[in-house]
């Protein structure tokens, strides 16, 4: 998939992938923010 | 866009994906972050749901006060429970010197307290460092005074604390003993879990 969308001439055209890959950061920042503090800070 | 633009290497197209990435998860974070602030998702809540606001303890005495407040952040301590079920535990005497003034009656009034304390706990050492606030240098003042474990502890009020870190220098004295006791208990309890969802919710209000 990253090929796919590097290899075209602009990030418009692999819309689709982009929004994708970047809703699962924003779903993996959101959870490793989450058990963080679910965790807690170890002192 | 069937047109291939010369200037966009893969280099470059590596390059904005990871940004978009590390933009979306840094995004991820600041919802989390700012969701946990309202209180809404993300934080340490209790098992024991209930929210105990007392006014009077049994015997009159009053509940002690928790920095951060017995409802921020979703914390709800049953303390009134923890406190009428202590074990071991001597209240502290009443200052008793009105005609004693000033540093001296503060200094007299903890060795008193100090002194009544001393037989709690059989001597039994704990690992005071454990509380959040308490690090070696403080655990080292509150051994030379005697006080050596979490029941000890337990049994002061942060009036009682502050004066022994006054007395022991000047790099003591910003330290604010005021959930010492309460952590002290907890830990005296065997607790654990709910110290240490007390002392996350102590860390995050420093935030």
């Amino acid at each position: 998939m990253f090929k796919d969308i590097t290899s075209r001439s602009d990030m418009t055209s692999a819309s689709l992938d982009v929004i994708i890959m970047l809703g699962i950061a924003f779903l993996l920042g959101f959870l490793f923010c989450y058990f963080r503090n679910r965790s807690g800070h170890e002192e | 866009m069937s047109q291939t633009n010369p200037d966009y290497t893969f280099g470059i197209a590596s390059f904005e994906i990871i940004l978009l990435l590390l933009a979306s998860f840094l995004l991820g974070m600041l919802l989390c972050w700012l969701l946990r602030k309202m209180g809404l998702c993300c934080t340490a809540r209790m098992a024991n749901g209930r929210d105990s606001s007392p006014t009077t303890l049994e015997g009159g005495r009053r509940p002690r006060e928790f920095p951060g407040g017995s409802t921020g952040g979703g914390y709800t301590a049953d303390i009134n429970t923890l406190l009428r079920h202590r074990e071991g535990a001597v209240e502290p005497p009443p200052h008793q010197q009105p005609a004693a003034t000033g540093a001296s009656a503060e200094v007299a009034a903890t060795a008193a307290s100090v002194a009544s304390i001393a037989s709690i706990g059989g001597g039994h050492k704990d690992d005071l460092k454990k509380l959040e606030g308490i690090g070696p240098k403080i655990e080292q003042v509150l051994n030379a005074v005697g006080i050596q474990n979490f029941a000890q502890l337990a049994a002061m009020t942060p009036e009682q604390i502050k004066p022994i870190l006054d007395t022991a220098g000047g790099q003591f004295k910003m330290h604010d003993p005021k959930s010492w006791p309460y952590q002290a208990e907890l830990a005296a309890k065997g607790d654990w879990e709910r110290l240490r969802e007390y002392q996350n919710l102590l860390i995050s209000g420093k935030e």
